[in-house]
């Protein structure tokens, strides 16, 4: 019932937007193209294409290309994107036009100072929306500087972390299995390294960060919370370039260049953590002499994007691109009697791997097409052993295993169309074929005589899922002050005979009170199909991602935002915004319930229910001059609400979410003074998280059981949590490129964060006068750390 | 790259690495100043009030977290910090009855005159010395369960020496959401108490474990062969609970099995030991009550989500549930056993 009132309000509200999109034909003409870098000859991402005598402009796609319809007549043309010099044409329109645009770096300038005639997000009727460029990210101090694009982005308001040092993001109230995250238009499923203390993309490899945090547009869907669009790398198309970098855990290259001379270009970045390989000498010394045997245990990760684009003319592109990453965890031991050798073996494995294929072809000046089929894949398995191999033929080998992971089989297809100077429409859609593997647990035997020989796996089946939607959006300026972006996303989820239909209106709106300020109002309903599922809040490799099946249904957000941005004489863009938001059907784990250890089915472990989060953030972002960065604050409140029958937590009555925190500060300066030299600095500054402590014990008088007493689930909030990184860079010409040496500190002022809080009875504590021989202790895990990296570009 | 190279770089990386190492071994350990709110004991308030049995209510007090481990006493009842010096009133309907302190070895409990019935509401209010706020809390006594024996037997295995029990029955549910617990006893006669009928084995020196048995998915969350029999000190009590979630409006089938060879020595003049089996409807609130306390208690794994006890009592803790009981016995006879 309740669907098929969403299903009427969202058609209604779909028929009056393409209606007021029909009245949109006039008589122009035409100018399409590409923006690219000179020197590299990477498109660019949100590009502003701008006519100064009409006051009409358009942005360039994913793909950098762009489509502006003017009057017949002369246009003075503006081409503007951060970080390169703004390039000024005039031409005399009197028919459509091809015309590609180089733009040239303002550092290769030699100018000391950074500056851009940039679309300020005032302007941009996309509210709940930040574009993080590259630079920015990488210039952030980070532990061990190790650059990270989800630290970075957890530096903005609205977004949060988890545990301290974990990449984990929180939007708006939302779990971190509700961020979608798209590589190059296809959805990676874990984003986390080392339980979460790294992220899985590579900075070297990556163009464009956007981050979408409500007011998604309809293009996107699939997750309730965030969408952040990652775009990597096409690469250099006139000369062999790269980086080196050695770091304190990780070494990293990147190489890009000509395969055929402006045609086709290749990207290639490998990343490696080197723990292991530093650590083995040591730790098989210490096994041989602990009589431990021979002893070969480590950790490592590593990523490898590749990506190979090829142009077949300007009006159309084909590419290809690859990423794998995985963390392993490997542990062997081996004793040998002389007579007889044993080894205990222990394995964690997990990882994803993406591989797609586009088609980027302009179909006409006005309409763009991209084509895409993607195979993405998130697995991990567990495994112990045991071997033995006596003197002869002797031996046995038996191997315990568990696995889950899920695959997908996209083909998708998006359309960019410019029917004239006031509309941008988007549409598409997408066939996803699922196939969830939950649990599976094998088990492996074999001995030398064979008579016990077994190769076998127990546990849940493959589910197979069939997921398909179509979207389509309008981004319309109805006059010189008012715009709006309207759209629909309808999906539908086919599992296991049930079928979920959604219907998605979103809608956002911009209205220019002046030239420097604006008020903007959004809303979106998003659905996902999807949930991980997680017991602690470090990510896990045996995290499970499980569908929607004929019992768990799907999740549900409706988020309303408004918001004020001013920019402030073209140096300073204000921002506050308000939201809220609504969550249906989410997941978590029973009361006492655990991933481990049980013969029950994850289905039985969980209970479904609700949530909603509400807020205010504040931003003042800097983006020119030899000073730049941000000063943003959060204001909010996350709730959970589980009070259906049979599935209730804290008896139905509502509580805070494990990442519900009042306050959230954080500061990033980046000062460029030179081509030599450069330093940044950020503090973060957030309420301490909320955990369960049972603050009482007690004794059932009548049974003598043991008992301890939670008033209420989340009823602790830890000490807050604050912290400042500093770094520098200093850079050097160099015969064949550049040489960057990066010294970062990371929590320089050594405050002791809380990791996690427990009673200890190693130590005493006095409270209110009275003494304790117990204590509330938190366990902290970065000190002051200083980093070192090294890193070549040529 | 040339050895010579490489022989540079080597050196640099191992400093990179040793500088990696430094958070890894200096975590630490810190007391953090917080505020609890209230660090005063509550009152910890237990009964569960039968129909036509006398009513007893347990009070004692419970501990602040930082508090030594003085309880660790298991089911010892010496060291339980019980109120005695209350004044506690029973309503039942619109009449009141006041509690007198009993003891029973250790415990300590305040008893009523009164033999509450099916359908009664009662409430209890307990005035603590020391407390400004009274303890109180509500129940009714549900209805009583309709249980039917379909069948039972004693099977012997080949060798004629490990005899199995295999009870069926069935639970008649009502159309409302009702709440079970289920238990199983073996023993040589039943003993009526003070307060509560219960199956007591006043002949053997331990207690037979039971089984229940059942693939239905309403008991998977139970873990199916919840064992029923208290002598494990973790688990609470000797009941399994469930509700009639599955079967609202119908009826359930139980399988029980258990080995008969598992009792202890009792004697050879004892010629029949049946099975007792009771079957009580329980109220939310005490279905929940156990629940939670059943799981805190088995909720061992280091990343398990925390279980919270689920109480009813105003202005302080624990549970004041109502229940109802039935009683089956299934004579059986008994082998002598040997010396």
């Amino acid at each position: 019932m309740q669907t098929m009132t969403h299903i009427r309000t969202h058609t209604i509200i779909f028929a009056v937007t393409m209606f007021l999109c029909s009245a949109l034909m006039a008589q122009n003409y035409t100018i399409s193209g590409t923006v690219r870098a000179t020197s590299t000859g990477e498109t660019l991402i949100s590009a502003t294409v701008y006519d100064m005598l009409s006051g009409k402009g358009a942005l360039t796609n994913a793909q950098g290309r762009y489509s502006l319809t003017l009057p017949r007549g002369r246009v003075a043309l503006r081409v503007s994107y951060v970080g390169y010099k703004t390039l000024y044409d005039t031409i005399e329109l009197v028919a459509n036009r091809e015309m590609n645009v180089k733009l040239e770096s303002s550092v290769q300038l030699q100018t000391v100072t950074i500056r851009a005639d940039r679309v300020s997000s005032h302007r941009s009727s996309q509210m709940s929306a930040i574009d993080v460029p590259v630079d920015n990210i990488k210039s952030v101090p980070v532990l061990f500087g190790e650059t990270d694009v989800l630290k970075a982005l957890q530096l903005l308001p609205g977004v949060q972390s988890g545990t301290e040092g974990l990449s984990g993001i929180y939007v708006r109230g939302g779990g971190p299995d509700q961020n979608l995250f798209l590589l190059d238009g296809v959805p990676l499923y874990n984003v986390n390294h080392l339980g979460g203390f790294f992220s899985a993309f590579n900075a070297d490899a990556i163009k464009n960060v956007t981050l979408y945090k409500g007011s998604f547009p309809a293009r996107f869907g699939g997750r309730l919370s965030s969408v952040l669009d990652i775009t990597t790398n096409d690469g250099n198309d006139k000369k062999i370039g790269g980086d080196i970098s050695v770091g304190v855990v990780a070494a990293k290259v990147n190489l890009e260049g000509p395969l055929y001379k402006d045609k086709t270009t290749f990207n290639v970045s490998y990343r490696r953590t080197y723990f292991d390989l530093l650590m083995q000498p040591m730790i098989m010394a210490v096994g041989l002499a602990e009589d431990m045997g021979r002893t070969n245990m480590g950790y490592y990760f590593y990523d490898l994007n590749a990506k190979v684009t090829h142009r077949f003319s300007d009006r159309s592109r084909l590419i290809a691109s690859w990423y794998s990453g995985d963390d392993k965890i490997y542990a062997r031991v081996k004793y040998n009697d002389g007579y007889q050798s044993e080894t205990v073996k222990l394995g964690y494995n997990w990882g994803n791997m993406v591989g797609s294929l586009r088609w980027n072809y302009e179909l006409s000046p006005k309409l763009f097409m991209n084509i895409t089929g993607a195979y993405t894949q998130y697995r991990n398995k567990v495994s112990v052993g045991y071997e033995t191999d006596g003197k002869g033929s002797d031996f046995s080998d038996v191997e315990m295993s568990y696995n889950s992971g899920i695959r997908d089989i996209t083909l998708k297809g998006d359309f960019d169309y410019q029917p004239g100077p006031d509309h941008t429409v988007k549409f598409g859609g997408a066939y996803v074929h699922h196939i969830f593997q939950p649990e599976v647990i094998g088990l492996k035997e074999e001995s030398s005589d064979h008579e016990y020989d077994i190769d076998t796996a127990v546990g849940g089946s493959a589910i197979h899922a069939e997921e398909m939607s179509l979207y389509a959006e309008d981004d319309w300026s109805i006059s010189e002050a008012f715009k709006v972006n309207v759209g629909v996303n309808v999906t539908g989820f086919a599992v296991q005979g049930s079928f979920y239909p959604s219907l998605q209106p979103r809608v956002s709106g911009r209205y220019m009170l002046n030239e420097d300020l604006s008020v903007k109002v959004g809303y979106s309903f998003m659905t996902q199909y999807m949930h991980q599922l997680s017991n602690s809040s470090i990510s896990l490799p045996t995290d499970l991602w499980v569908p929607v099946t004929a019992k768990i249904e799907p999740m549900y957000a409706h988020q309303v935002a408004a918001g004020v941005f001013y920019n402030l004489m073209g140096l300073v863009d204000l921002s506050m915004e308000l939201y809220g938001k609504n969550m249906e059907n989410m997941l978590e784990y029973r009361d006492g319930a655990s991933f481990m250890g049980s013969s029950t089915g994850w289905e039985e472990k969980v209970c479904m229910g609700d949530g909603w989060s509400y807020g205010m953030e504040l931003l003042a972002q800097r983006s020119i001059g030899q000073v730049t960065g941000w000063v943003g604050y959060t204001l909010s409140r996350t709730m959970r609400r589980f009070d259906r029958e049979g599935q209730k937590l804290n008896d139905g009555e509502p509580f805070p979410a494990k990442y519900d925190r009042r306050h959230d500060i954080s500061v990033m300066v980046s000062y460029k003074p030179s081509k030599k030299f450069d330093a940044s600095a950020t503090w973060v500054f957030s309420s301490g998280n909320v955990g369960t402590l049972a603050m009482q014990r007690f004794v059932d008088p009548e049974t003598g059981a043991q008992s301890s007493y939670i008033e209420h689930r989340n009823n602790f909030r830890m000490p807050a949590y604050h912290r400042l990184d500093v770094g520098v860079n200093f850079h050097k010409q160099k015969e064949h490129g550049v040489r960057t040496l990066s010294i970062s500190v990371y929590n320089l002022y050594n405050r002791q964060n809380p990791f996690m809080v427990y009673r200890s009875s190693s130590h005493s504590y006095t409270l209110n006068g009275k003494h304790y021989n117990s204590a509330l202790v938190q366990l902290s895990l970065f000190p002051i750390i200083p980093s070192l990296s090294y890193n070549y570009k040529f | 790259m040339n050895a010579n190279k490489y022989r540079k770089i080597l050196p640099f990386m191992r400093l990179l690495f040793f500088m990696g190492l430094v958070p890894f071994f200096s975590s630490c350990e810190k007391v953090i100043d917080f505020d609890p709110g209230e660090t005063t004991p509550y009152v910890v308030m237990k009964s569960r009030p039968t129909n036509d049995s006398l009513v007893s209510v347990y009070l004692s007090r419970s501990t602040f977290f930082l508090e030594d481990d003085y309880y660790d006493y298991g089911s010892y009842a010496g060291s339980i910090p019980y109120i005695t010096d209350a004044s506690v009133r029973l309503y039942v309907g619109s009449e009141y009855y006041d509690g007198t302190l009993l003891q029973d070895g250790d415990r300590k409990y305040y008893q009523f005159n009164i033999r509450p019935k099916v359908g009664d509401s009662l409430h209890v209010e307990a005035t603590v010395p020391g407390y400004d706020v009274k303890v109180t809390a509500g129940t009714r006594i549900p209805s009583m369960p309709v249980v039917e024996i379909v069948d039972y037997e004693v099977e012997q295995d080949e060798y004629g020496s490990s005899p199995r029990f295999r009870l069926r029955f069935k639970i008649k549910s009502g159309s409302g959401r009702e709440y079970y617990s289920l238990s199983l006893d073996r023993s040589t006669q039943k003993t009526q108490m003070d307060s509560v009928t219960w199956i007591w084995d006043t002949a053997g020196q331990q207690r037979v474990q039971c089984y229940f048995m059942t693939d239905d998915a309403i008991f998977s969350n139970t873990d199916i062969g919840t064992v029923i029999d208290g002598d494990d000190g973790s688990l609470y009590g000797t009941e399994m609970s469930c509700s009639n979630e599955l079967f609202s409006n119908g009826e359930h089938l139980f399988v029980v099995e258990f080995g008969m060879d598992m009792h202890s020595y009792v004697g050879d003049d004892v010629s029949d030991m049946p099975v007792w089996l009771a079957v009580r409807s329980l109220s939310p609130e005490l279905y929940k009550y156990n629940q939670t306390m059943q799981a805190q208690a088995e909720s061992e794994e280091l990343l398990a989500e925390p279980v919270q006890v689920i109480c009813n009592v105003s202005g302080g803790i624990g549970v004041f549930g109502g229940m109802s009981q039935k009683e089956k016995r299934l004579p059986v006879a008994r082998k002598k056993t040997q010396q």
